[in-house]
């Protein structure tokens, strides 16, 4: 995606947030409106000069220093701004963390903390695919007990609760 | 004086205390190192276990922990670009990358060496110069410290590597999320939408965890391999600089550990600020040849040497007036007056002895550090080896515990999980994630200020204007904000003359 679109798509993200925000700020009281209401002013006003930027296509390039690989040579070049794409298997990859990890924390006050980090992890190096069975089986038995002893024993931290341990 | 510093060497030199710096440092490193466990955390935990013990050496144990809390945050700033402390969030600018380049070693290394310095300056200045800087701590006002929050926030623009409206945004959008809470002046509640959990604001650990670890967790997940993308041992570089480079970096950590010191020495703050502060500094007098923000060793002696400056200079206001210069100094307070050792003047001369003897111990304590920081870096460098798939779920374990501890709270959890999502989405857009974390800090900071100024002067500006510190503070954000600005008209200039 070239950075002039995601610019966009922040500029009226932002532009938006300051709209919901005044509207949220007018009900604050006199003291308390102060400093909010001008950082909702200047987000405003930043967001739409981002927004105006991104129709000039003529901003996304900057100067980068080449080497000419035959003289070798120091050139400056002018290059259009990064396009970052987007990796299906590592797009997987993230997709998987973050529903594991949604799970992770919900289940955690239920099940209780050691038993669903051993199950997070457990499940998590399966699906993002690691081989080796060593690593899988005592990976979450190490961190399991390196969290315990610092926070537990160590520390004396309580750790969330659930039906085990 | 002399004769009480003497004497406090040779106690400290007996085994016990030793052992028990050293045990102080180890357990701070470790603590400091792990996401989501302050230096503020471990020292709170430790007071209560010195009350059975004899005065200097809990004291010296605690002092170990201060020192090792702070430095331990590094480590994971350098090797995961996940701060184990909110005082290495700066680290990561520019040691995570040269751990990209496989010279996490030699980051680590340079990350030690500048906290010992740090560490050794703030000691020296409270050893010797405490009464006269804290006559200067005294001077400042409200609108003192809105400006000194605003110099902090410059420091954005010069984090803005690639866009300077992009990094405004980031740190004004940081900003209107520091609103969030009870207003400093009236309490009245703001964009709490109801939720108890909200009313004193965003906590901030949950959400710097959030904003850096689980956001570059994410990143790491995606890209796949390791960090420092070879399971080549080599890879991890020396450790030790050279000489020459030692000798290059000298100005940068001794500039940055008299800005610790003197930062320190201000109630409210702390190392976060001073680390920030120190890099803006540090890039800002750099020359060209730098390069701050892709591993630039400068960027690592900055900010390190300052904020393990603050170390000294947070005891500095403790020790003299009894006003800690940071929450860890305030959590010392309670482990002074646990062993019956109230601040003022008596400390220095009636309990002469126990007060040397706890200032000495922290230069024992930076000598530990740098030891035991030099000789472990090679084996913690070997992080940036191990498969990425691996490290993402310790780290995010980490992460979820960490955030759980602070508050015992769940929703503290989700709140960091959010917060990732957000600086995960936000990196792919092309925004950084810093200005918001250094906006969550300084937001609340310059409101107050700000407010309370308004208020003591009745509505009228001439305030802010009255004291020279703060016509100095002003003048420094405006030199601060020059070089990156005309660097940015100058490349418009250049590209519009190249397309003509």
């Amino acid at each position: 995606m070239e950075m002039w679109k995601r610019d966009r798509i922040v500029s009226i993200f932002m532009i938006c947030l300051s709209a919901l925000a005044y509207y949220g700020s007018r009900s604050f009281s006199d003291m308390a409106k102060i400093f909010p209401t001008y950082i909702i002013y200047v987000l405003a006003a930043l967001s739409i000069m981002l927004l105006i930027k991104t129709f000039n296509k003529n901003n996304y390039k900057h100067i980068e220093k080449e080497v000419d690989e035959e003289t070798g040579e120091v050139k400056e070049v002018v290059e259009k701004a990064d396009v970052v794409t987007i990796d299906k298997e590592g797009k997987k990859r993230v997709l998987i963390t973050i529903i594991a990890t949604v799970f992770y924390i919900y289940i955690m006050n239920y099940l209780g903390f050691f038993v669903t980090t051993y199950l997070f992890m457990f499940i998590l190096f399966n699906l993002l695919k690691i081989d080796n069975l060593m690593v899988k089986l005592f990976v979450p038995l190490f961190t399991s007990a390196f969290v315990f002893l610092i926070f537990r024993v160590f520390l004396t931290v309580p750790t969330p609760r659930g039906i085990f341990f | 004086m002399f004769g009480m510093v003497f004497d406090a060497f040779s106690v400290l030199l007996m085994p016990m205390n030793l052992l028990a710096v050293a045990a102080g440092m180890v357990s701070g490193i470790i603590v400091g190192a792990l996401p989501g466990l302050t230096a503020t955390m471990a020292v709170a935990l430790l007071v209560p276990v010195t009350f059975s013990i004899n005065p200097i050496t809990s004291l010296a144990m605690l002092g170990g922990v201060y020192c090792g809390g702070i430095y331990g945050g590094s480590i994971s700033s350098i090797l995961l670009a996940t701060p184990g402390t909110p005082a290495a969030a700066a680290t990561a600018i520019d040691g995570h990358p040269m751990a990209q380049n496989g010279e996490a070693g030699k980051a680590l290394g340079i990350a030690t060496i500048s906290s010992f310095f740090g560490g050794i300056v703030s000691a020296v200045a409270l050893l010797f110069i405490s009464t006269w800087l804290v006559q200067f701590a005294l001077k400042f006002g409200p609108s003192e410290y809105f400006f000194l929050a605003v110099l902090g926030l410059t420091t954005i623009v010069t984090l803005s590597t690639d866009s300077l409206l992009k990094g405004l945004l980031s740190g004004i959008f940081g900003l209107l999320i520091a609103t969030i809470g009870m207003d400093p002046i009236s309490a009245f509640p703001r964009f709490t939408f109801g939720n108890v959990n909200l009313l004193s604001g965003v906590p901030f650990m949950p959400a710097m965890i959030g904003l850096f670890s689980v956001s570059q967790v994410l990143k790491l997940i995606r890209k796949g391999g390791t960090i420092s993308n070879s399971a080549d041992d080599m890879k991890i570089g020396k450790i030790m600089p050279t000489m020459k480079e030692f000798k290059n970096l000298l100005p940068t950590i001794l500039k940055g550990s008299g800005m610790g010191t003197v930062i320190g020495i201000l109630p409210g703050a702390g190392s976060t600020i001073a680390s920030f502060i120190s890099y803006n500094e540090a890039k800002r007098s750099g020359k060209k040849n730098d390069k701050f923000g892709e591993g630039e060793p400068k960027g690592v002696a900055a900010t390190e040497s300052a904020n393990n400056g603050v170390t000294g200079g947070s005891l500095i206001p403790l020790l003299t007036l009894g006003i800690p210069g940071n929450s860890v100094a305030a959590v010392l307070l309670g482990g002074l007056m646990i062993q019956g050792l109230i601040p003022g003047p008596d400390l220095f001369t009636l309990y002469g002895d126990i007060t040397y003897a706890f200032i000495v111990s922290l230069f024992i304590s930076n000598i530990f550090m740098l030891v035991i920081g030099l000789a472990g870096a090679k084996y913690f460098a070997r992080v940036t080896n191990v498969s990425n798939k691996i490290l993402v779920p310790i780290i995010l374990v980490l992460s979820v515990i960490g955030s759980f501890s602070i508050q015992n709270s769940v929703f503290d959890v989700w709140l960091m999980f959010g917060f990732g999502m957000l600086g995960f989405i936000l990196n792919f857009l092309g925004f950084s994630s810093s200005p918001i974390v250094l906006a969550l800090i300084l937001g609340p900071i310059a409101e107050e200020g700000f407010t309370r100024s308004m208020v003591l002067s009745g509505g009228g500006w001439g305030i802010f204007f009255s004291n020279p510190i703060s016509l100095v503070l002003i003048a420094l954000s405006v030199i601060a904000l020059i070089p990156p600005i005309v660097r940015y008209i100058k490349d418009r200039k250049k590209i519009s003359e190249r397309q003509s």
